[in-house]
This record gives structure tokens, C-alpha cells and sequence, in this order.
């Protein structure tokens, strides 16, 4: 009976099925929150700041390369537990953690920077789409961050007993998935306002 | 001598180390891709920093739209090995993408057009 539970007629592991369906059913929640955005994006009080005024380009876009580094290191860091290479996992898991965290910290400079120029989430419609949107998908971030950064430790408590690339698989799609979604709002939210 | 050249084992064990590196190791491609992504968004980058083109949403909207496409087909195709999956996990994928795209269409297309003066 166990066995009958654990096999599948899509002959895809149960937790990566698991995983893609959470990604389809994130599309609905980001996609909510960025049509939500676009709706508000020009619902600015008179005299509070707007997009163009606070955003941070160079900024955003560092913070768009991170991820990508990292979304390729995780791609890397599946290679290297299929090769069972555990020098080359941890080194590519520590990258994706790395990434994430340099990631939330350019997050949490643009926010506090934010801050000081009046652009508070209570500020406009527009201020708290923004906040809502981009908050939401650092929490993801963290989530993400958290995760890999488990697999770390435990691949470091546990040595070459513990390698279990349908975990580090599911893991990367969700990373991989958090980095399209930044990819997405790079452009709409960042890019787009200035039109 | 054709004969000889083609039933030779030394030969054929030459080959197929080169034939099983293209097949099995990923990495140079999981590398180019990532040159390919970081070109983009280098690119978008600059077509944003010239002035004349970041006011004109004929050329912004299309030329960032597509731009953006190509770095999500990039990610989701390689990188999720979405591409490698069984044909019933890209249509699940790929059918929710769209339906959720065309609800989002009615949602934004339905919303007020005032609301953006309203504050």
C-alpha cells in the first residue's frame, strides 16, 4: 500500500508534481499583485512621491543580476548532487543562500530609502501596491533562502549520506520560480513607470 | 578496409566518450544561458538610460516586453527543465500561464479608468 502511495501515474516524483502545481497556483498570487499594481499605478496623492522619484535603477538591476547568479548556481548546485560531488553542492548551495541574502539586503537598502524620502506603504494606492507586490515576493525570497539553507547545513551535518536530488530538484524550482516572478516585475513595476 | 574502420572497437569507444559529454553535462549550457540572461538584462538596462527611447512607450513596451519573454522562456525552458518534462506537466503549466493571463486582462481591462486620478 505504501508503495502504491508513493507511485505516480504522471511518472514525476509526488513533491516536484507537488511543487509545479504551487507554481501555477503563484502565478495567480503574483499575477493578482502586479495587475493590482498596474491598476494603482497612478493613483499618487498631490505632493507624495511616485515611482520615478524614488525608484532606484542601478539599484533594481544589481539586485535582478543577483538573482540570476543565483538561479544559475542552483542549476549548479542540481548538477553537482546528480554527480553525487559534495565539495561542489555545498560550495554552489552556499552561492544560491549567499544570493539570497545579498538580495533581501539590497531589498531592505531600497525600502529604508524608501522611508526617508516619504514613501511610507501608507503613503498612496500606489505606494501600497508596491509594497505589497515586492514585499511579498521578499518574503518569498526568505522563504527560498531559509530552504536552501537548510539543505546546506544538513549536507554539511550529514556528509555524501544525505544526497537526494528530487529534494534539491524541488527546491530549485521554487528558487528558479521566485526569480522569474523578480524577472516579471523588474520590468513592469521598475522599467514600466517611467512610461 | 571500410568494413575494418567501421566494426573497429577502439574506434567506437573513441567516440562515445565525446558523444556521452555533449549528452551529459549540462553545465556549459546552464552557462551560456546565464551569459544570455545577464546580456539581456544589460540591455534593457540601457535602452531604459537612453532618454529619447524611456518616453516613448511605442518602442518601451514591446522591446521590454519581448526582452522579458525571452529571459522567462530562458528560465522556466532550462533552468526548470521545463523543456525535459512529460508534455502533460507543460500543459498544466502553460494553460494556467495563459488562463491566469487572460483573467488578469478582464480584471485590469475592467477596473475604473478614472482610478488612477482618484489617489
Amino acid at each position: 500500500m505504501t508503495a502504491l502511495a508513493h507511485s505516480t501515474q504522471t511518472g514525476i516524483d509526488n513533491r516536484k508534481f507537488g511543487m509545479w502545481v504551487l507554481i501555477a497556483s503563484e502565478c495567480f498570487l503574483f499575477g493578482t499583485l502586479i495587475t493590482n499594481f498596474l491598476i494603482h499605478k497612478a493613483s499618487i496623492l498631490p505632493g507624495t512621491p511616485g515611482g520615478q522619484q524614488v525608484f532606484d535603477i542601478e539599484i533594481t538591476t544589481w539586485s535582478t543580476f543577483d538573482l540570476l547568479m543565483s538561479s544559475v548556481a542552483m542549476v549548479l548546485a542540481l548538477d553537482a548532487c546528480r554527480r553525487r560531488d559534495l565539495f561542489q553542492f555545498r560550495l554552489w548551495t552556499a552561492v544560491v543562500v549567499l544570493g539570497g541574502l545579498v538580495f533581501l539586503g539590497f531589498q531592505y537598502y531600497e525600502f529604508s530609502h524608501f522611508l526617508h524620502n516619504d514613501f511610507g506603504f501608507t503613503t498612496s494606492l500606489f505606494a501600497s501596491s508596491f509594497y505589497l507586490l515586492t514585499g511579498c515576493h521578499g518574503l518569498h525570497v526568505l522563504v527560498g533562502t531559509l530552504w536552501l539553507g537548510t539543505i546546506f547545513v544538513t549536507s554539511l551535518v550529514r556528509g555524501d549520506r544525505w544526497f537526494n536530488a528530487d529534494v534539491v530538484e524541488t527546491a530549485g524550482l521554487y528558487w528558479h520560480f521566485v526569480d522569474v516572478v523578480w524577472i516579471v516585475i523588474f520590468t513592469v513595476v521598475y522599467l514600466y513607470i517611467y512610461l | 578496409m571500410i568494413a575494418q574502420e567501421t566494426t573497429d572497437p577502439s574506434a567506437e569507444q573513441q567516440e562515445q566518450p565525446a558523444q556521452a559529454r555533449v549528452h551529459h553535462s549540462p553545465v556549459k549550457r546552464y552557462w551560456v544561458i546565464c551569459v544570455v540572461l545577464v546580456v539581456i538584462t544589460a540591455i534593457e538596462y540601457f535602452i531604459f538610460k537612453v532618454e529619447t527611447i524611456r518616453g516613448n512607450a511605442l518602442i518601451m513596451y514591446p522591446v521590454l516586453g519581448v526582452l522579458s519573454l525571452v529571459k522567462f522562456v530562458l528560465v522556466v525552458g532550462s533552468y526548470m527543465h521545463l523543456s525535459d518534462e512529460p508534455k502533460s506537466l507543460k500543459w498544466i503549466f502553460i494553460t494556467t500561464v495563459i488562463f491566469a493571463l487572460f483573467i488578469f486582462l478582464i480584471l485590469f481591462l475592467a477596473s475604473p479608468a478614472e482610478i488612477g486620478n482618484v489617489g
